[in-house]
């Protein structure tokens, strides 16, 4: 990382990794409490809460209901602004979980067909319901939008995924 | 006093054209058109010939594109009239016009037909010419010698085979015809020349008595004419210029008014200008407006859009001191949550960015302070684009009103000057149909008038034909007499031209030719001699014709002066070179002095003058330079110094 004299909030790691147990508390799960999510899945999700435009359009696509954006998500800059984060950063979401799991908040389970799926502990559960007020409440509405999406088959969801990117 | 002799002056001749008209004037006296082979000195010859009534007219390529119809301005016996043929039709009537050529559209013309095969509108124009001529017109025996012998009318075109001396007939054995039909006619022409016919005085009775009646019919015609234009009141001369004057004075008016109110019209209205003004400005001022107001609208939007990402900067900076403090120090060492192996984090440690919480909180303060900024900025547009707004909507009403003002202000303004325009445009309409009718009744009153003058002349014509046949009593010359006149004179010619053994010079009284060193003119093998002899017979005959009473018309046309004279080229091989070089017809003051012949017999002082027309390829050295008003057209196929290229001077462009 090249350190620079600018700070930026959306890259800061504590505020994303904050985001993914986030994602994990609320969507890992099925009703029937099966995990749904794996490495790729959970990337997909991580985009499309940080791009709350490409989720309405994504949903949309989906025939599903889209989420109600802020003011701030709808008419900015950076809504205008291309989000040129590229959509397979393994490396980033790597590092996350290896925090998350650090600070033991993480569970995993292992299912042969789609590789490793994450949970939540106690711990974590406890620790994502005291995310909740300013920037994290506007996470949990897309969240609550999102969890319509766990019919959808990852591959299928990760190709409508980049097409509505671009 | 002697019966007027025929006099003929060809004053103008024009070939009207498609592109243009072309011109060659002449005078009285000699006229000389010389110039390059192929120019069309020729057919200027042709052209007058034509249009005095040959049977038909053989035109060049050049001609035939170029040309639409002929007209010529002669005056005869004194009187002017213009001629005008049309070039492509030889049997249609011969068009002439009692006027000058820039007076004919005020006049009708008589129709004459050229041939005798069917009688034109006013008659065969023969018959016209010679009547206008004074000259007898009589039928002759077509076999002289025989009493009972049917007659043939002896026609102008008869007498013309005396004028008109061609190219082919300069220096030709078969000159004035070659012992057939034709020899016999022109002997018997020659006759009438001179008055040596024996019918003569017989046939002049016959005239005068035609004469009369014509004049009779004439009378008869001009009371008739007049006794009807009486009757329908058609208004004197004097009356219709006056009326014509009259026309062109309200016209006049009538245009002046006119202008006067298209400049009012134009000029009177200092309030539509004010108004077209405002309007103007108003427009532009709108224009403005418009674009000031997308300016705000732009800067508005960026502003906002900037405001929202700073508030939502300011958000996530917050949720990033909470999540600091919930996650914010990983542990460097744990168990792996699936296998429970100990995981080392070494890497984490590079990645450690803590942001101090006096570092976040002077980020926050600062964004949330730019945003206040930001909102002020915002306001001061908004308040910038209501003012925009309010002044738009001023415009508006004041460029309807405006427009309102200016429509009012036209319509008031312009309707009494189009009603007052409309009424002079109508009186200027009534007054140009006016000025036809009276036109057309001027024409018609010139015609009354030509009657009167026809009338005249037809007296003079009668008291005239009395005279000559009191003079053919008195006077009737012996043939001898003539010949011994025209032999004297021929003698003269040659000696002045220096022919050298001048021998036995006389014309022959059973061939009419001319006769030298005993020889007749057509066993004589030298073509320049031949030559030197046809000119002279010719010019013997019109200089004779100045002194004795003759029906001479007093025009020559000599088609190539110089033929035989070594001067043209191999076309003409009818000759004995070594009788030729014998003779030294090529001597050029040989040349000269038939020049200066030509020029002698055109300036005689008596009464009336000759016109010759002389046509060559080339003329005496020195002689365009001493007598330049004898020049009558000069062509050169370059178009060298300024020279006329040919008759259809324009033809090299297409």
């Amino acid at each position: 990382m090249i350190a620079t004299p600018y700070f930026i909030p959306d890259s800061d790691i504590n505020l994303n990794s904050a985001l993914v147990l986030l994602i994990i508390s609320q969507l890992s799960k099925t009703s029937k409490g099966r995990l749904l999510l794996n490495n790729e899945r959970l990337l997909g999700y991580y985009h499309l809460a940080k791009n709350p435009v490409v989720l309405n359009s994504t949903l949309i696509s989906f025939g599903l209901q889209p989420a109600l954006l802020d003011e701030y998500d709808l008419f900015s800059v950076s809504s205008i602004a291309k989000n040129l984060d590229p959509l397979y950063d393994y490396g980033k979401l790597r590092k996350i979980l290896l925090r998350l799991a650090s600070l033991e908040l993480l569970t995993t389970q292992y299912r042969k067909a789609d590789g490793f799926m994450y949970g939540l502990t106690e711990k974590g559960d406890l620790f994502a319901a005291a995310l909740c007020e300013g920037y994290f409440a506007t996470v949990r509405r897309y969240m609550n939008a999102m969890s319509g999406l766990s019919g959808v088959t990852t591959s299928n969801l990760m190709a409508t995924i980049q097409r509505e990117s671009y | 006093m002697p019966a007027q002799k025929p006099s003929l002056l060809i004053e103008k001749l024009v070939l009207v054209g498609r592109r243009k008209n072309y011109t060659i004037p002449f005078r009285s006296g000699l006229n000389i058109v010389y110039g390059d082979s192929a120019t069309g000195k020729s057919s200027i010859l042709e052209c007058i010939n034509y249009l005095l009534g040959s049977s038909k007219f053989v035109y060049d390529r050049e001609i035939e594109s170029a040309i639409l119809y002929l007209m010529m301005q002669v005056t005869l016996n004194g009187n002017i009239y213009t001629i005008k043929r049309d070039l492509f039709d030889a049997g249609a009537d011969v068009e002439v016009f009692p006027a000058s050529l820039d007076a004919i559209q005020e006049i009708f013309p008589q129709k004459y037909s050229p041939s005798f095969e069917k009688e034109g509108q006013d008659g065969y124009y023969s018959d016209f010419l010679l009547s206008v001529l004074n000259m007898p017109n009589l039928k002759m025996r077509q076999a002289p010698t025989k009493d009972e012998s049917p007659l043939v009318r002896l026609s102008f075109r008869d007498v013309f085979q005396f004028c008109y001396l061609r190219q082919d007939d300069v220096g030709a054995k078969n000159l004035l015809g070659d012992g057939g039909y034709r020899a016999v006619k022109n002997r018997e022409t020659f006759k009438y020349l001179f008055n040596l016919l024996d019918t003569t005085i017989a046939d002049l009775q016959t005239e005068i008595s035609v004469a009369s009646a014509n004049q009779n019919q004439l009378q008869a015609t001009y009371k008739a004419v007049s006794d009807f234009l009486r009757t329908v009141e058609l208004k004197t001369e004097f009356d219709l210029d006056e009326a014509i004057r009259d026309v062109d004075e309200r016209r006049k008016i009538a245009n002046s008014e006119m202008q006067r109110i298209n400049t009012s019209l134009v000029a009177n209205n200092e309030s539509y200008v004010t108004l077209k003004e405002m309007l103007t400005k108003i427009s532009a001022r709108l224009v403005e407006n418009e674009a000031d107001q997308t300016e705000t609208d732009h800067a508005i939007e960026r502003f906002v859009r900037l405001k929202n990402d700073y508030k939502s900067d300011i958000a996530k900076l917050k949720s990033i001191r909470v999540s600091q403090q919930l996650i914010g120090s990983p542990q460097l060492m744990f168990s792996c949550p699936l296998c429970e192996s100990a995981v080392k984090l070494d890497e984490l440690q590079h990645d450690h960015q803590v942001v101090s919480d006096d570092k976040m909180t002077q980020e926050i303060n600062s964004l949330t302070r730019r945003t206040k900024e930001l909102d002020a900025l915002i306001d001061r547009e908004r308040s910038r684009r209501s003012v925009l707004l309010d002044e738009s909507k001023a415009l508006l009403s004041d460029r309807d009103d405006a427009r309102r003002m200016l429509d009012e202000e036209m319509g008031q303004a312009v309707t009494p000057y189009l009603a007052e325009r409309d009424s002079w445009s109508y009186e200027l309409a009534k007054l140009a149909e006016e000025r036809k009718n009276i036109e057309r009744n001027i024409k018609i009153r010139n015609q009354q008038k030509q009657i009167f003058k026809d009338l005249g002349d037809a007296i003079e014509k009668i008291n005239s034909l009395n005279e000559k046949l009191a003079e053919a009593r008195n006077n009737a010359p012996s043939a001898d007499e003539v010949l011994a006149d025209l032999s004297n004179t021929l003698f003269k010619f040659l000696s002045y031209v220096q022919i050298s053994d001048l021998r036995d010079v006389r014309v022959d009284s059973k061939t009419l030719l001319p006769v030298l060193r005993d020889r007749d003119y057509r066993d004589t093998t030298s073509g320049g001699l031949r030559t030197i002899l046809s000119i002279g017979h010719f010019l013997t005959i019109a200089h004779i014709a100045t002194l004795r009473q003759t029906n001479f018309p007093g025009l020559l046309m000599i088609d190539t002066v110089g033929k035989y004279l070594g001067k043209t080229s191999e076309k003409y091989s009818d000759t004995d070179i070594r009788e030729d070089s014998k003779e030294s017809v090529a001597d050029p003051k040989k040349y000269l002095n038939i020049f200066r012949a030509m020029l002698s017999l055109g300036e005689s002082k008596l009464e009336p003058s000759i016109q010759i027309i002389a046509v060559d390829n080339d003329i005496p050295p020195g002689f365009a330079a001493s007598h330049p008003t004898t020049i009558a057209a000069h062509f050169d196929s370059e178009g060298a110094d300024g020279a006329r290229r040919g008759l259809i001077d324009d033809a090299y462009l297409y």
